[in-house]
This record gives structure tokens, sequence and C-alpha cells, in this order.
């Protein structure tokens, strides 16, 4: 389960949110909407982990994934826990081929080569990019590159899965895909939040959280 | 081979939604009209210039374009700086300018974040300001490569009625883009797809 507590963000004298709390239990999907600069990336970075106390920026209040702090947790033990497929894949894709992309993860979490291949297999059609595996990433529309990132993180197998704005880019075809493979996702027993600004993808989400004028 | 032998004509006022599969080539083709790419073989005419023949600074004048990255054509070291700079450049600053920059602040909810920096923006805020660049420059036509992509509900009903003004004030629009909710919002869209390398009308496919 996610419990976020007191969630409070500022950067510098703005601040973005304040004291945002809620809960998520495994096998549901939470739908993140809100104005633009309402902070909706920057949560998903504060609970990946990722955004910390720095000169400019402040957080305070808690998030746990199963009763352990997210800034507690190794880098080892992040990338288990949650996977973060960013808004734009130009910020998170740095392979050259695609297959690399895909198995940098599981390469580097000491996964063994059989299960590795199987994951590259896996992900590759559930992400309908079968067609690109021998492509290069800088040949890829940017559409491809919401898939590829999607495919990158769901290599890792994360128990909670973070999507930014995941089909803003993608063709109608395969944006049902898309859906088709959160809904599953969750229902495999893990957690997935979603940020979107469509409609469509809002039909999945067991809960819904509006973040905005520093109220939520 | 991306594109093969397709031929097209692109009217003023008509907002053309250019659909197609992920790596179809919208993105390649709208990089081409805005001279960003050469074609290997074919023309491009302007009112039936040669596009060859038109120098690019000339050709920027006639046509506005958002990157599906608004990150790649943002550069100012503020918001303000942003809009200023096509006016800054050719020594054409002067207070009608400053007013008309001011106005387009407001217009796109950027009045706020005029001294700041985009670096600082989100994705969507940085939408509104290449849509907010664009629009101050009276261009002829526009390309628009996903750009609601990140825009939130306010923002895409601001690009729709900006969108909708545009083209009935004789521009042409292409609009590459996958977001079903903006697309439902515009009437009179002339759907194009881009399939096997070549430019397809569709009959009004009642999606929209």
């Amino acid at each position: 389960m996610l419990i976020v507590k007191d969630l409070t963000l500022k950067y510098g004298e703005k601040t973005i949110f304040e004291n945002l709390s809620f809960k998520l239990e495994k096998g549901q999907i939470l739908a993140i909407k809100g104005k633009n600069g309402s902070g909706k990336t920057s949560l998903c970075l504060i609970v990946a982990g990722l955004l910390k106390n720095e000169e400019n920026t402040q957080i305070s209040g808690d998030v746990f994934y199963d009763g352990k702090n997210v800034y507690g947790l190794t880098v080892f033990e992040k990338c288990i826990e949650v996977g973060l497929v960013f808004q734009n894949p130009d910020n998170q894709i740095f392979s050259p081929l695609v297959i690399e992309e895909i198995v940098f993860a599981p390469e580097n979490l000491a996964i063994v080569r059989e299960e590795m291949e199987r994951r590259l297999e896996n992900t590759l059609r559930l992400c309908g990019i079968e067609h690109l595996k021998s492509k290069k990433t800088s040949e890829l529309s940017g559409g491809e590159k919401q898939l590829l990132a999607l495919a990158g993180v769901l290599s890792m197998q994360p128990k909670l899965l973070i999507v930014d704005e995941i089909t803003s880019r993608i063709d109608f075809e395969n944006k049902e895909k898309v859906r088709r493979v959160l809904s599953d996702y969750a229902k495999m027993g893990n957690s997935v939040i979603m940020v979107t600004h469509s409609e469509k993808d809002l039909v999945l989400a067991d809960k819904l959280l509006i973040i905005g004028d520093k109220n939520n | 081979m991306v594109l093969e032998d397709t031929s097209y004509i692109f009217e003023g006022g008509n907002i053309y939604f250019l659909e197609g599969k992920n790596g179809a080539g919208k993105t390649t083709l709208g990089k081409i009209i805005m001279g960003l790419l050469e074609p290997n073989s074919g023309s491009l005419l302007f009112d039936e210039e040669d596009a060859a023949k038109i120098k690019p600074a000339d050709r920027a004048k006639k046509i506005g374009y958002i990157f599906q990255n608004p990150a790649l054509q943002i550069f100012a070291p503020t918001v303000y700086d942003e809009l200023a700079f096509p006016y800054e450049i050719m020594g054409l600053m002067d207070e009608s300018i400053r007013e008309k920059i001011e106005e387009s602040l407001k217009k796109f909810n950027l009045l706020e974040a005029k001294d700041r920096s985009p670096l600082t923006m989100s994705y969507g805020e940085m939408q509104r300001l290449a849509l907010a660049g664009i629009s101050l420059r009276d261009v002829e036509f526009l390309i628009l490569d996903e750009p609601s992509s990140a825009l939130d509900d306010d923002g895409r009903k601001f690009l729709v009625s900006f969108l909708k003004d545009f083209s009935s004030n004789g521009g042409g629009i292409i609009l590459i883009s996958h977001d079903e909710d903006t697309l439902s919002n515009i009437e009179n869209i002339k759907e194009l797809r881009l399939d096997d390398k070549k430019i397809i009308s569709i009959e009004k496919s009642g999606k929209y």
C-alpha cells in the first residue's frame, strides 16, 4: 500500500501543494488531474523518491510503501518498488538501441539471462512495439518513444507504476492497448498512478485526485 | 522510406487533422513543410511559388510551427523575453509591441509567469508559451505537433477557440494530434491520414 501523508511542496517562496494525503491499495488505479503547474509531475517525482529537499525545493510530509519511507530506500529497493514513465520520454530514454533500453534495468538488477529475455519479449508485445525491436532509439517517433519508455519501466516489474500523460502522443489503436496494459497491471495486484487529462483514461481509475490552488 | 510520391493541397481557412500510426511520418511531413527537413524528391509550393526559392526567414514569416516537445523551441531566459525575442532581434520593439505582448500573456494565462524562467515551467505551461509565441506572429499557416498533449482542461478549451479564430480569419492549420477530447470539440475539420507513405483524405469518420 502507498500512503502519502501531509505532503507539502514549495519551490522557493511558492507553495505548489500543501497537506496532501491519500492512500492507494494494491490492485488500484489512481488518476491525478489538475491545472498546468499544479504539481502533478512533481508529486510523481516525490512518490518515486526522485525529488529531494534542496536549496529551492522544500518537501515536508511522508511517503510510505508498505510501511517503508521512500526516502529511506536504497536505489535498488526503489527500482523494484516503483517505476515512473516520464511525461517526456526524451528525458528517460538514453540507450542507443531499443533492446538495450528495455534490458538495461533487468541487467543491472542482476536478473538472470533467460528471465531478462522473457521480459524483453513480453514487454515488447504488451506495448505493441515488437516491430521496433532492432531499431535505434534516435529513429523513433514521439509516440513510439512513449511506448518504449513504458516497456522499459514494465521490464522492472515495479509494484507501483506511475505514468505521466502516457497516452498523450500514442496513436488511437495503441492508446486502447496501453489502457488495457494499465488495467491488467493493476489486476495483477500492483498499484498504478496515472497523471492524465484524457476522459477515456479516467474511466480506468478507481480513485481520482484533483490537485489545484494548494487545496486538494 | 517515410513518404513516397504523395501530393496534397492545403488551403487557408481550413483545419486539417493529420492522423496516423506512431512512426507513420506525421512529424516528418510537418518538418518538411516548415523547411526543417529536405525531401529527397518532389516539390513544395507556397501560393505557387517554389519553396526552395524562398529564404528560410521568409518561410518562417508565413508558417508558425510548434514542436511536439515545446522545450526544443523555447530558449529565452524569461517568459517575457521568449515572446519579445523576434521583435528585439528585428529592431521592432516599441510601445505597441509591448502592449501586444502583455495582451498575449493575459490571453494565454501567462501573466503571472512573465518573469519566470521557462525551465521552471511544467510541460503544459511550455505548450501554452509556445502557442503564445506563434500567435504573436502574423503567419498564414500553422503546423501544430501535439499542441495539447499536456494542456489542462482550460488550456484545451482555449486552444480550440484559438484554432477556430485563426481559421475563420483565413489561416490554415495542420494539426497533428492524438488528443481525442480536443478533436471532438473542433467542428468542420478535414481529416487526413498518413498511411503507407501517402496522405489520404478521409470522409468524415464521425469520430470527431
